[in-house]
């Protein structure tokens, strides 16, 4: 049993001490504690340290090739592709504006908190924040359904080649992508 | 909602584990919040069973004594027996359990990382750590009460004081919906069409970490007593 405590205590020590240098802050905590709970730990170990960047969005530019290699060529599949681009651009500005409207809103809120009337301010600045996460998580949700659609066109395309009802089905879905691009923009000639 | 207030520190941690739990779901399924949540959560856990326990030696020490009980003193080591016993018994069970309860997920086909596995078991341990926290005061009125009125011999204060023993694994079985809850909110980031029949199986899962940890926690407990004993 000494051996299996010593044992224990030691990989304890490890994980502890692993802990510590990540978390320098805290080194005497994740010290005490890694020690005698490190089973729970262990996973923090094999967790990226920071969020692992976003791998580049190849998506879009490898959809592009693929919608270029169509033959026949559809134009469609390009505006949408257009399209989905500009939301997707659109997303990114309000994720950044909403990054730094949260950590401003976090450094002024105990200050806004303190009377009535910045209370009101505070509410308001929360309620603007509330309008601009749903607006981006709209147009994530576009920017996800117009690249689906597309995904779906190509093989539809493909299938097309073979057989009528395919082609059939290529040209509804066609019409509805159409559809959906001149909601988006009214200029679209669908 | 403010945005420091879903910071997972240990007060925001209380606070949404005693007002909010959907708010705690919400950090554990954030990866960036884990690891502070993880140290913090296990922190909460641990100081609710320790109050229980402290409080628990305590009565133990100076209430009538039952025969089944084993002797504690507070003025020797004996008495921090019982507070070792349950702080590290019940975590140490988690710790045991954790990596049976990340593969039954698999087997659930949840996509969670072990780390996400282990912030939901935490959580579970801290909502253990605040009902006992919140059971404490009754209990040491129940006992109080027996005591002042001298109803020490009979079978009511035994079953109080076994009640007292058993109470912290009944707070932990009761802190099952927890992982449940946690559970159904990893299956909703799976396709609508395979979310919908991976959901009985998370019931599944659930009963299998509530039989598995039914089984694991008491034999660690004891495990853990027994060896304090020979040290203590």
């Amino acid at each position: 049993m000494e051996g299996t405590l010593l044992l224990y205590v030691l990989i304890g020590l490890a994980v502890g001490a692993a802990l510590s240098i990540r978390d320098p802050r805290r080194a005497i905590l994740w010290l005490t504690l890694g020690v005698l709970f490190w089973p729970l730990f262990l996973p923090l170990l094999f967790s990226p340290r920071t969020p692992a960047p976003k791998p580049p969005r190849k998506d879009l530019s490898a959809l592009r090739d693929e919608v270029a290699r169509l033959d026949p060529p559809l134009p469609e599949l390009v505006a949408a592709l257009d399209a989905a681009d500009r939301i997707r651009e659109g997303k990114d500005e309000l994720g950044r504006l909403l990054e730094t409207q949260q950590a401003a809103l976090a450094q002024d809120e105990p200050a806004l908190a303190k009377s009535e009337r910045t209370r009101e301010v505070l509410e308001a600045r929360r309620a603007d924040l509330e309008r601009l996460r749903a607006v981006r998580d709209e147009q994530e949700e576009r920017h996800l359904r117009l690249t689906a659609q597309v995904r779906e066109a190509i093989t539809k395309a493909h299938l097309a080649r073979f057989s009528a009802p395919a082609r059939q089905e290529l040209r509804k879905h066609l019409l509805r992508l159409s559809d959906e691009l001149s909601l988006l923009n009214p200029n679209h000639p669908g | 909602m403010q945005v420091t207030e879903l910071e997972p520190t240990f007060v925001n941690l209380t606070e949404m584990t005693l007002k909010r739990p959907e708010d705690v779901r919400a950090v554990v399924k954030d990866e960036p919040s884990q690891p502070r949540a993880v140290l913090n959560l296990l922190l909460l856990g641990l100081a609710g069973i320790s109050l229980y326990s402290a409080v628990f030696t305590a009565i133990a020490a100076l209430a009538p004594r039952v025969d089944w009980m084993p002797p504690v003193a507070l003025a020797d080591p004996s008495a921090a027996r019982p507070l070792l016993t349950y702080s590290i018994g019940m975590v140490g069970a988690l710790g045991i359990c954790l990596p049976s309860f990340y593969f039954y997920g698999l087997l659930a086909g949840v996509r969670a990382s072990m780390l996400q596995v282990a912030a939901i078991s935490l959580h579970a341990l801290a909502r253990t750590g605040v009902i006992l926290m919140g059971l404490l005061p009754v209990y040491v009125a129940a006992i109080l009460g027996m005591v002042v009125l001298g109803a020490t011999e009979g079978l009511a204060y035994e079953a109080l004081l076994m009640a007292g023993v058993l109470l912290p694994f009944l707070a932990g079985l009761s802190s099952l919906p927890v992982c449940y809850r946690g559970f159904l909110d990893l299956i909703e980031t799976l396709p609508e069409a395979r979310a919908a029949g991976r959901a009985p199986m998370v019931r599944l899962l659930a009963l299998a970490w509530a039989a598995l940890y039914t089984t694991v926690a008491p034999v660690t407990l004891w495990a853990v007593k027994t060896q304090l004993e020979k040290i203590l």
